[in-house]
């Protein structure tokens, strides 16, 4: 039995050692820096752990399997981290990639942003770009380059040429920046400036909607129905704002079967997305039948619906 | 047998030591040097666990999970020094 015992944890830890030979190589000939790291986090991590699992077997004792436990679970928390914020490091100071690589997608996005500033300098008036190069500000991170505050100055540069598009890019920033009080009276501002205009309500409904405000948020999109009975797609965003919040479902379904039933029809996509808030909806409600049925519609409409395929799932397990 | 085949372990971890005190050497920059580091402390400690079972002596585990949290500490700082230099 012993000697059994002996032999299972040699195993492991001859396993382990292997590992560690693999990571060892790895860091010594693989081709750049990106490579060696993965080699040695991975397999480094793997040796130490089966070592260490094969002297706890070969013990046998409760103390001793608590301290490679505890020295197993220190390995792996602490070496991604270390992994994740060395790369980023080394990605900060461009130690560079060995050239076969086909994708970096950080520096698309940086180089995009920069083919964007140059066109703004020639053609100054051009908002749209504007709110692009603002919202690469503000999603690049910022290790690299990204700012909340260059983004706000875009925005404020905006605001001289359109003054309400201005204050909606303000206070998307604001949002980004988890400043939500500026950020409402930013996009009220806005609603102000265009006298009213359904794209700047649109906006200041959907930021009510993100941040979970949803009785503001219908009813800014029950004003813009009211004032014009031809915006179904406010009536989607009624449904939509419903459906998410589980309060007022009457009210959604009403209006999103309108939208449905509209003609000339919505997008497929639209049509997809509706279905699958109907499924929200009905399954609200605890009418799981009648949500099965709206999501496999949201499916039909739209094959790549992931959110709709997980929901069909859930269901499906009740 | 089962002697043997520990101290044997311990030659390969040598060895996997020695590749990554090379690439220690090399470089060529800076984080390779700290991910060197890195494996370098992976290797002592599982020496030290391995040769706690040769020596009989379980004390030695302890030394293990100091250890790697002195490593962690280690390539962190290294990591923190990199992020507060200037940009090329």
């Amino acid at each position: 039995m012993e000697f059994a015992q002996e032999l299972v944890s040699t195993a492991f830890i001859i396993i382990g050692v292997v590992f560690m030979m693999i990571a060892a190589i790895g860091i010594l000939r693989l081709p750049d820096f990106y490579i060696r790291m993965s080699a040695i986090t991975k397999a480094g991590t793997m040796g130490v752990g089966l070592i260490v699992v094969g002297i706890a077997i070969y013990y046998n004792e409760l103390l001793i399997a608590t301290k490679s436990f505890v020295i197993i679970s220190f390995m792996m928390i602490t070496a991604p981290v270390a992994a994740h914020i060395i790369a980023r490091a080394a990605y900060k100071h461009k130690i560079p990639f060995w050239g076969k690589n086909l994708i970096d997608e950080l520096d698309e996005k940086i180089a995009e942003q920069l083919k964007f500033e140059k066109i703004i300098l020639n053609d100054p008036e051009n908002i749209d770009i504007r709110l692009k190069v603002m919202e690469s500000y503000s999603t690049i991170p910022h290790l690299m380059g990204g700012s909340l505050r260059k983004a706000m100055l875009i925005a404020s540069e905006i605001k001289d040429i359109d003054i309400a598009e201005g204050h909606r890019a303000l206070g998307i920033v604001y949002t980004r920046d988890k400043e939500f009080e500026i950020a409402e009276q930013e996009f009220v501002l806005a609603v102000e400036a265009s006298g009213g205009m359904n794209r700047y309500r649109y906006s200041l409904g959907l930021f009510y909607q993100e941040i979970g405000s949803y009785e503001l948020s219908s009813g800014v999109f029950e004003g813009i129905y009211k004032k014009d009975k031809r915006e179904m797609r406010a009536l989607y965003e009624i449904g939509k704002t419903a459906a998410i919040s589980g309060a007022n479902l009457e009210r959604g379904e009403e209006c999103l079967n309108f939208y449905m039933n509209i003609n000339p029809p919505p997008r497929k996509h639209s049509l997809s997305r509706a279905c699958f808030y109907m499924g929200l909806i009905f399954s609200s409600k605890k009418e799981y039948t009648v949500a099965r049925e709206y999501f496999e519609k949201a499916i039909e409409y739209d094959p790549d619906y992931h959110d709709a395929r997980f929901r069909l799932g859930r269901i499906k397990r009740k | 047998m089962i002697e043997t085949a520990l101290y044997f372990t311990i030659v390969m971890l040598s060895l996997c030591s020695v590749f990554a005190i090379i690439r220690f050497i090399k470089g060529p920059s800076l984080p390779d040097r700290v991910t060197a580091f890195d494996l370098l402390a992976a290797i002592v400690i599982s020496i030290i666990a391995i040769y706690s079972v040769i020596s009989d002596n379980t004390a030695f585990m302890d030394v293990a999970i100091l250890l790697s949290l002195i490593a962690f500490l280690g390539s962190m700082s290294f990591a923190y020094f990199l992020f507060k230099s200037p940009k090329k």
